[in-house]
């Protein structure tokens, strides 16, 4: 391994780094929960109320609840994709950038 | 269209079995196709020339297994698209909206929807915890030997039922796209998959699922939009016209039979969502970027190719219902209606051929050939690292092989894993195969997935409960699959199956977890205490990255 223990025991026990596993654990499991749930609302649906899924969304009209709710739903997961790598290569990088920056300062001293 | 199959095996794959079924076999060879055999030419001389470039930038294991680290984020979420959309993908499910309408379209979203999940869970920690495999992090602080080789296994098992499955589905597809020999179609995929592999490695393996990714998206594009413009570019148009022809007339896009019995439904999505995080030949993409952020790019971009291209294939199959079915001459006999030309699964290239002529339907059979030869590519590569790289170098040689002597066992492993490819594809020829790709993805789902989970996430998993949890997957995966109407029917032709489901995920995969966690919490050895506070390392490693493996230099 390229890297002491005594390294990652400091990491261990910075601030910083608690903060950082925190906030990315909190942002993880929130967009995990809301994917799982709307997910398998939609499977659910598919199942026990086949009815509104093939339901039109107006009279006359060919966009039926189905069909507009898969596409939106394709989207939101794309977007969620897109909003946590943002997060991810931007705010929580910074954070670990800055955090290994200062272990390793602590450790030259 | 077989509804009970497709259930069994998911989306993409499902049309493997298609690919295979009997209706298939007794189709006739097509007559030589010369504008697809000629396209596919191009691509061959051209994929042939970027692995002899790539053959010299191959130097050491690093640059087999995971060209160094050196593909950008975008390269890779094109070849992760690739590597996941396989010919039946276009092929089998736009053959499902023909039939069955809305169906097809919820297969498409259980079948997109394990990338969030991927991304969420697995993305960022395999890549700051893996070199060159997933068993690298199964086995990074748990007995090197026994939990690398159950990895190992899981590993080589998924690939080689998906492998067989694909050289089948993929024989019968040359056969009927390009009216080549059945034997001689498998001949020629086995071959160039191991030239590719041989010599090229990641590098090559990733350019040739770069390109078909590309011309995948750039052929079904160009047949949609053809199509569309049929119908003026309005879905409104499109879907009148649609539900007027077809018999489900107004129920077109309500669900069908497919998805009505809730635990098959669920346990199909299971088996999708968590089987794609433990199919060895997409997590290994994870290596070949330069780190974590990359992979994160890289995964979405993939979400992003994926999700396009599955709406193209709704609006594919929709269009066919209009310009397909209604069209004499791509029915046997002429006779609208009756048996498609070639079979159910050729709705999409009638449907090129429909509104773009000889040249685009040679143009679509092309990709397709690429589409085969790119996916059996990319398994093939996954197989050989878990022989060279996990069994070889690490369980065996225990870490003292030089570079050259895993890269030499590294190409044999390739070499063997082609010819037992071609002469499983021969032996299967006539059997339906569609319970390998099941369990290709059952045990993705239950050997692999939970084990490689736990390790990243519960620091409580040791040796004993990884290896519990392991290997019970593997088997109750398989023991659910031979014992469902997929093996104990269709292969053995028993009346009644003896396991009610056809998919196992919902049943082995908690298995799985079950006696990892059992095992695990009943293990209070000395070298237990040891990995449970070996997790602590692994955990800040796995949080940000440090001591990770990165690009190598060139």
């Amino acid at each position: 391994m390229p890297s002491s223990s005594p390294l990652y025991a400091r990491i261990r026990r910075n601030t910083q780094f608690i903060e950082l596993v925190a906030r990315r654990n909190r942002l993880t499991l929130a967009l995990l929960l809301v994917i799982v749930a709307v997910f398998y609302a939609y499977m659910g649906l598919v199942s026990f109320w086949p009815e509104l899924i093939g339901q039109r969304l107006a009279e006359g009209s060919t966009l039926t609840v189905g069909v507009v709710a898969g596409v939106s739903l394709f989207v939101f997961f794309c977007a969620l994709s897109g909003f946590y790598v943002y997060r991810a290569n931007g705010e929580f990088d910074r954070m670990t950038r800055e955090l290994i920056a200062q272990v390793e300062q602590e450790e030259a001293r | 269209m077989n509804a009970r199959c497709l259930l069994a095996l998911g989306a993409a794959l499902c049309s493997t079995s298609l690919l295979a079924s009997p209706a298939m076999e007794a189709a006739a060879r097509q007559p030589l196709n010369l504008h697809a055999i000629g396209m596919f030419m191009v691509f061959v001389l051209f994929t042939l020339a970027i692995t002899w470039w790539a053959a010299r930038r191959t130097r050491s294991t690093a640059d087999f297994y995971s060209a160094g680290g050196g593909i950008s984020g975008f390269q890779n979420g094109l070849a992760l698209a690739g590597d996941y959309m396989s010919a039946s993908t276009l092929l089998g499910i736009t053959a499902l909206i023909y039939t069955s309408g809305m169906d097809g379209y919820i297969y498409l979203i259980a079948f997109f929807a394990g990338w969030p999940v991927l991304l969420l869970l697995m993305t960022e920690r395999l890549r700051n915890l893996g070199r060159f495999t997933f068993a690298d992090i199964t086995s990074y602080r748990l007995d090197q030997g026994k939990v690398r080789t159950m990895a190992a296994i899981g590993s080589l098992t998924v690939v080689c039922f998906y492998l067989v499955a694909q050289m089948v589905g993929a024989g019968q597809l040359i056969k009927l796209l390009f009216g080549l020999d059945y034997h001689i179609a498998l001949l020629i995929v086995g071959a160039l998959m191991m030239l590719y592999v041989t010599f090229g490695g990641m590098v090559a393996t990733t350019w040739v699922q770069i390109i078909k990714a590309f011309l995948l998206m750039v052929g079904g594009t160009l047949v949609m939009l053809l199509a569309m413009n049929e119908f003026n570019f309005s879905y409104d148009t499109l879907v009148t016209r649609a539900m007027n022809i077809h018999g489900l007339g107004d129920r077109l896009l309500a669900p069908g039979s497919l998805l009505a019995d809730p635990l098959t439904a669920l346990s199909l999505s299971l088996g999708l969502v968590f089987g794609t995080a433990g199919l060895p030949h997409i997590l290994m993409r994870f290596f070949t970027v330069s780190d974590a952020k990359e992979a994160r790019k890289s995964v979405l971009y993939a979400t992003g190719f994926i999700g396009y291209f599955f709406n193209v294939i709704f609006l594919l199959g929709l269009a066919s219902i209009v310009i397909v079915s209604q069209d004499p001459q791509y029915f046997e006999g002429g006779q609208t209606g009756g048996k498609l030309l070639g079979g159910g699964n050729m709705v999409a290239m009638h449907l090129a051929q429909a509104v773009g002529g000889n040249m685009l339907l040679g143009f679509l059979s092309a990709v397709t050939f690429a589409t085969i030869l790119a996916v059996v590519s990319g398994l093939a590569l996954a197989g050989a690292s878990a022989i060279a790289h996990d069994l070889y170098a690490r369980v065996i040689k225990k870490g003292t092989a030089s570079e050259a002597q895993e890269l030499r066992v590294t190409k044999f492993a390739t070499l063997g894993l082609g010819l037992v490819a071609i002469g499983l594809g021969i032996v299967f020829e006539n059997t339906n195969v569609a319970f390998m790709v099941a369990l290709a993805f059952g045990i993705a789902a239950s050997a692999n997935f939970p084990v490689l989970f736990l390790s990243m996430f519960w620091r409580g998993l040791t040796t004993r409960g990884a290896l519990a949890g392991g290997y019970l997957g593997l088997l109750s995966a398989m023991a659910f699959v031979v014992l469902s109407k997929l093996v104990w029917v269709d292969v053995f032709h028993f009346s009644e199956p003896l396991f009610p489901y056809t998919q196992p995920a919902l049943f082995s995969m908690p298995l799985a977890f079950l006696a990892a966690y059992v095992f695990s919490k009943l293990d209070h050895s000395a070298r237990a205490k040891a990995e449970r506070e070996a997790f602590e390392d692994q955990y800040v490693r796995g949080q940000t990255g440090v001591g990770a493996s990165g690009a190598s230099a060139h």
